[in-house]
């Protein structure tokens, strides 16, 4: 029989494994075949993946991810972060739906990712009822008024997160107003960064 | 000792005359030697696993690397790094991907951790930045999945499909 890659022991598939990074073994490696799921099922390194970490040029150059997958099956990813990823409305709805059931994450960064107004209700949807994110990052969305509205309406009830960014979007002075009146039922958010919006001099 | 040499045998009944220092490079000989009380002298040491063509090969790449250090130990749970394999090994390594196989199983057979590591790292080059369809293709990995774990599997890709 002719050798290949399908012929190679688990353990060499391993050591072929050690020398790709993290985020081609979820978008490249996984899904190809069976056996290949069930070897990366059982490698520890990706058992304890716990950050990923997807920009821009890995996304537009694999065109693939299984990041829900991941997000279902790895109990301990802690950290993910989708910068400059410009998902589609269904997407963003599927991402959210994943982070809804997710109770692993702590922090999650999803800059300059414009997510559409939808997609920053189910967001908002997230922190309502999650009870794992710590710090959040959204910086850089285009965020709005009707945005800002959702994102304060739940902050009232979340219990969990502390550090919040939300610099380079469109906030203007009348949100940070509901922004803070929501804020005054909150008990756990320490950091909350607005830089770089349209707060003016009422809204400073 | 230096220059003393010894005979390994191919399975398919080919012997080759090794530098001692030079075979040593693979830990399964060394043990023989040293462990097992086989002497340089004695007729020929077997390698049931290994036929000719990647015997020489083997040989070939211990030949130039023997006056490498010994390659560090290490962790197969850690990324490792992928960028430094030389020029003179990527021209040694532009094979068809049957003998880069063979290479990686007479490799861990032999026990050269040297060339077990460089083989390894050319198949992740081949592997790095290319969807799980070019993957099959490059390796001619037959899809097995059923059409419904083919639908659940496009489902979970599409929401991150470029636009």
């Amino acid at each position: 029989m002719t050798s290949s890659i399908e012929t190679l022991s688990i353990e060499l598939i391993y050591r072929i494994l050690s020398y790709i990074d993290d985020v081609t073994i979820v978008l490249s490696c996984r899904n190809v075949c069976q056996r290949l799921n069930s070897i990366i099922e059982t490698y520890e390194r990706y058992q304890k993946m716990n950050l990923i970490h997807l920009r821009s040029n890995r996304i537009s150059s694999n065109c693939l991810l299984c990041l829900g997958n991941i997000l279902r099956r790895n109990q301990v990813l802690k950290i993910l972060k989708i910068d400059c990823v410009q998902l589609n409305t269904q997407a963003e709805q599927d991402l959210f739906e994943e982070l809804l059931k997710n109770q692993t994450l702590t922090t999650l960064y999803l800059c300059w990712n414009r997510i559409s107004s939808q997609g920053i209700q189910s967001l908002a949807n997230v922190i309502l009822h999650n009870q794992t994110l710590i710090e959040l990052h959204i910086e850089g969305n285009h965020l709005d008024s009707e945005g800002i509205k959702h994102l304060s309406y739940s902050l009232q009830f979340n219990q969990t997160l502390t550090i919040l960014h939300l610099k380079f979007n469109q906030i203007g002075s009348q949100n940070v107003k509901d922004l803070a009146k929501s804020l005054e039922k909150n008990q756990t958010l320490i950091k909350l960064y607005l830089g770089f919006n349209k707060l003016g001099y009422e809204g400073s | 000792m230096a220059g003393n040499k010894i005979k390994l045998q191919s399975n398919d009944g080919d012997t080759f005359d090794v530098d001692v220092e030079i075979a040593k490079q693979s830990a399964t000989i060394k043990t023989m030697l040293e462990d097992l009380g086989m002497s340089e002298e004695d007729d020929v040491i077997p390698l049931p696993n290994v036929n000719s063509a990647i015997l020489k090969k083997v040989i070939q790449w211990a030949t130039h690397h023997k006056d490498d250090p010994p390659p560090p130990e290490d962790d197969e749970n850690r990324e490792k790094n992928l960028s430094d394999i030389s020029s003179w090994d990527q021209d040694f390594l532009k094979v068809d991907q049957g003998t880069l196989f063979e290479l990686i199983l007479a490799a861990n057979y032999l026990d050269i951790k040297g060339l077990l590591d460089v083989t390894c790292k050319t198949v992740a080059n081949m592997i790095k930045g290319r969807t799980p369809e070019e993957i099959r293709r490059q390796f001619n990995i037959k899809n097995d999945f059923t059409p419904q774990e083919e639908e659940q599997i496009k489902k979970e890709n599409e929401w991150c499909e470029e636009k």
